[in-house]
């Protein structure tokens, strides 16, 4: 299918690393694989423009410096965050950073083709890279203060224990507030929620 | 001053009360002899007898106190002296003048007077500090008759009398001297005799044991003398202690009319009022024609043999107190190694009673596998040296009469004797020590395994997300594969089996994460076995390691070839490696360089050392000296305990484990661990 379309591979773990390059290549991309943040930003070419599959741990430089590394270089292109489980903490930083969207390993193939998939529109388009700030307040406007609060921790990087300790209710009912939540902002993985949850925060943080 | 014994010579009469400061040169010839504790001449005297003589003293000591008791006195009478020996014609015809140290102590012409000088022949000698000097002159009468036709042989004459005279004043002194050291000597011997155990007596029948006679001994004994009992103002039998009285009459009485000896033994009062026993051996003696019953015999002072066969009765009761209340088993073994004493303390260690064990060879008492350490005769032991060897607080295990086996510490003592040796074993229980070793032991592993979840529950992030990625590549290999199967042609089947190889390798690799999880905090029985260090360190690596990379950590493992095999608990070992490899990983949290070597080499014939080395910053001295505490943690988080965790481990398996700060910087720690013969393992 997209045979153009090429995605590069930063993770330390050579068996990782082989198996996405694997996989990816049998869906049909082109890849390029990096063992370190520094390898690929020593290799990347501006104008071979792609996606980015980010391992947030490795050794050397981890995943939030190349991130920033390469917002300071101007290097634009989609990122997508690889994380452990229990890493959200880091995950949401790599949001807030511009981050376009992460996912848990391990993933279900067609979670990650589907946000790969998202990452080359952006990439096609990118108008498309932010959320109009508008929309995104007009959307945040539906939610009660209580899921509005859930969100905010979200936003934070806190976990579904720690939001519920705060706010004195359970994790349990944080969990209901957090699924209403995203129902309402008709979004599917946190990842989004939390994009439109950082557009508004740009405009409040503008205003101000 | 007195002279306690005079000896005479022949036919002096010297008075025993002599007085001696009624004349000076003697009285100053006994105080020479008392201050020189030294035979003394005194200066010629006059004597009470008439014409000249000397005195002569010898100090006599008390044999038992050493102590001055008196002296022993003699005068030599030159008069009755020269008369008996020289030849009166030469006495008549010549003048004779005796000095000693320049004085004169005898003159035959008569005080102050002088003889012929032109005449004098002179001889001296010296004895004693004393410088005799005999003048003989031919007397004037003489002279003026023989004129000079026969000077030449008077002059010779004169000559052989002086000397004659010399010798004879030495030999007669010489001859003095030795009587009176002889005289001492017997003195020496004669006090002895009083205090002789034996006194001989004599008594008359009755209740009230009226001396006849009694030896001089009696005094010593009884601090009354013989003139009390034999003049009746002490009677024996009111001596004898009043419980004693009427069994000794009694006693006596029995043998009245048998003839036969006999002896009794009873306590009597000193004047003191110290008790002693006394043995009599007597004999009844019937004077018929008298009308009277004698008792002779002799008494003696048995009280301090009656003293020591109290204490031994008493020590020896003492003892056998001792052994029957121990705790600890008594036994005593022939030299066959039969026993011959069992107390109670061994009746219950062995469950044997003693009537029963008693006449048993000792090896009843020993497993049944162990029996060859023990040879049939014990002496053996003794002569080889292996019952010594045994000594040392060793641990032997002992067989109970119900067949169990129990830990004891013994110790082996020999009682010498030349024909009927015997050994004592002395043994003590320690079933409870050794429970209790057991325990805190197992107490110690219990904390080692805590201490090990708590690592891992540490590492968990880490450890999730070492699992991670094995798990993320069979997912990615696994997803693609599937996809592939609709649509099957040669190509796709050699992509196919690829993915599968791949995932079939990653999920060994999660596997084997798995197992050595599982493993390092599996709760198994602490169980030293032969491993190969190598593996040992391998194995930890894999755990200690986890996120090490990832916080840009660089390592090296150098396992030298020599190390081989080493005898351990590979948890545990491991253990210490991943509990040391994490503090170095944090020591080097914000190091810029992050380097860690992990080596092991052979240290010495029996160990090898593996030391983890660092790139930190390093130990303080204060902080060394604590580092192998618990609770001295320099972590926030830590509680502590793994250093001492990690050298309780390396104890028990007799190794040691230090910290050094390394030459660059950094910290070393190393441990040692026993090795083990590897053709020994095959076995």
């Amino acid at each position: 299918m997209n045979n153009d379309q090429l995605i590069y591979i930063v993770d330390d773990d050579d068996a990782v690393r082989r198996s996405v390059k694997f996989m990816l290549k049998h869906t049909g991309f082109q890849t390029r694989e990096m063992a370190s943040g520094d390898e690929f930003l020593k290799n990347v070419r501006r104008n071979e423009r792609g996606c980015v599959l980010l391992d947030i741990r490795m050794p050397g430089m981890d995943g939030l410096e190349v991130q920033e590394h390469m917002n300071k270089n101007g290097i634009d292109m989609p990122i997508i965050i690889l994380t452990g489980h229990g890493d959200i903490e880091i995950a949401v930083k790599a949001m807030r950073a511009g981050a376009l969207n992460f996912i848990e390993k391990p993933y279900n193939k067609d979670a990650l083709l589907r946000t790969i998939d998202e990452a080359f529109k952006h990439l096609k388009n990118n108008n498309l890279k932010e959320i109009a700030a508008s929309e995104a307040n007009m959307r945040l406007s539906c939610l009660t203060g209580r899921e509005r609060d859930v969100l905010n921790g979200l936003l934070q990087g806190y976990p579904n224990k720690s939001i519920a300790f705060d706010l004195g209710i359970s994790p349990r009912t944080v969990e209901i507030y957090r699924a209403n939540m995203m129902e309402k902002l008709r979004v599917k993985s946190l990842a989004e929620a939390l994009r439109i949850g950082f557009a508004a925060e740009a405009v409040e943080t503008a205003a101000e | 001053m007195t002279i306690r014994w005079v000896i005479p010579l022949a036919d002096s009469k010297v008075a025993l009360d002599f007085d001696l400061r009624s004349n000076p040169p003697t009285f100053n010839a006994a105080e020479e002899a008392i201050n020189s504790d030294n035979l003394a001449f005194s200066e010629p005297l006059e004597s009470i007898h008439g014409g000249k003589a000397i005195a002569i003293y010898a100090p006599v000591h008390d044999p038992r106190s050493e102590r001055f008791d008196g002296l022993i006195g003699s005068v030599l009478l030159f008069d009755p002296l020269l008369k008996a020996i020289l030849p009166e014609g030469l006495m008549a015809e010549h003048d004779i003048v005796v000095s000693i140290n320049g004085k004169q102590a005898y003159s035959s012409v008569g005080d102050g007077q002088s003889i012929d000088p032109d005449w004098t022949q002179s001889r001296s000698f010296m004895t004693d500090n004393l410088q005799w000097t005999i003048d003989a002159s031919p007397k004037p009468g003489l002279l003026a008759f023989v004129h000079s036709r026969v000077l030449t042989i008077i002059f010779s004459a004169v000559f052989v009398l002086s000397a004659l005279f010399a010798l004879i004043v030495y030999y007669s002194l010489m001859a003095q001297k030795r009587v009176l050291e002889e005289r001492e000597a017997s003195h020496r011997l004669r006090v002895p005799f009083d205090d002789l155990p034996a006194i001989a007596f004599r008594v008359l029948n009755q209740p009230d044991w009226p001396f006849e006679y009694i030896s001089e001994g009696c005094e010593a004994l009884t601090g009354y003398p013989r003139s009390d009992f034999e003049e009746r103002r002490v009677y024996w039998g009111n001596l004898i202690i009043p419980e004693d009285r009427q069994r000794i009459w009694d006693e006596v009485q029995q043998h009245s009319g048998s003839g036969d000896p006999f002896n009794v033994e009873y306590r009597i009062l000193t004047s003191e009022g110290e008790i002693r026993w006394i043995q009599t051996w007597c004999e009844i003696i019937d004077i018929v024609d008298e009308d009277v019953v004698y008792i002779e015999g002799f008494l003696v002072d048995i009280t301090k043999l009656k003293q020591a066969e109290t204490l031994s009765i008493k020590s020896a009761s003492l003892s056998e107190a001792i052994v029957e209340a121990a705790i600890e088993a008594v036994i005593t073994v022939n030299a066959d190694g039969t026993i011959e004493t069992f107390n109670p303390a061994a009746e219950k260690m062995f469950g044997y009673d003693r009537d029963e064990i008693i006449g048993q060879n000792i090896e009843i008492l020993v497993p049944v596998d162990q029996r060859k350490h023990v040879p049939r005769d014990p002496r053996e032991h003794i002569e080889t040296g292996e019952l010594r060897r045994l000594q040392v607080g060793e641990i032997g295990y002992g067989l109970r009469k119900d067949g169990s086996i129990f830990p004891y510490e013994l110790s082996v003592n020999e009682i010498k004797h030349p024909t009927e040796p015997m050994i004592v074993f002395l043994i003590r229980d320690v079933s409870g020590e050794v429970a209790a070793e057991k325990e805190a032991q197992e107490n110690r592993d219990r904390l080692a395994h805590v201490e090990r979840l708590n690592t891992l529950g540490e590492m968990a992030s880490g450890i999730a997300h070492e699992l991670n990625q094995p798990l993320t590549a069979i997912s990615n290999y696994m997803a693609t594969g599937r996809d592939l199967v609709d649509d099957l042609g040669p190509e796709t089947k050699e992509i196919l089996k690829e993915a599968m190889d791949e995932a079939s390798s990653e999920s060994i690799r999660a596997g084997d994460i798995v197992r050595r999880l599982r493993q390092f905090i599996s709760k198994g029985e602490v169980n030293k076995q032969k491993h190969s260090l190598e593996k040992l360190i391998e194995d930890a690596a894999t755990i200690g390691l986890v996120g090490a990379r990832e916080k840009g950590v660089d390592w090296t493992i150098n396992i030298a070839r020599d190390c081989g095999t080493v005898l351990a608990d590979n948890i545990q070992i491991q253990q210490v490696v991943v509990n040391l490899m994490r503090n170095a990983i944090d020591a080097m949290e914000n190091q810029p360089v992050k380097h860690l070597t992990i080596s092991a080499k052979s240290a010495s014939k029996d160990f090898v050392e593996v030391s983890i080395a660092d790139t930190g910053s390093g130990i303080s001295d204060e902080i060394k000296d604590q580092l192998f505490t618990a609770f001295s943690s320099t972590k926030s988080d830590g509680m502590g305990l793994g250093l001492t965790i990690c050298r309780t481990i390396i104890e028990d398996h007799n190794g040691k484990i230090t910290a050094e700060s390394g030459d660059d910087g950094g910290t070393i720690f190393c441990f040692t661990l026993m090795k083990v013969a590897e053709e020994i393992s095959d076995e």
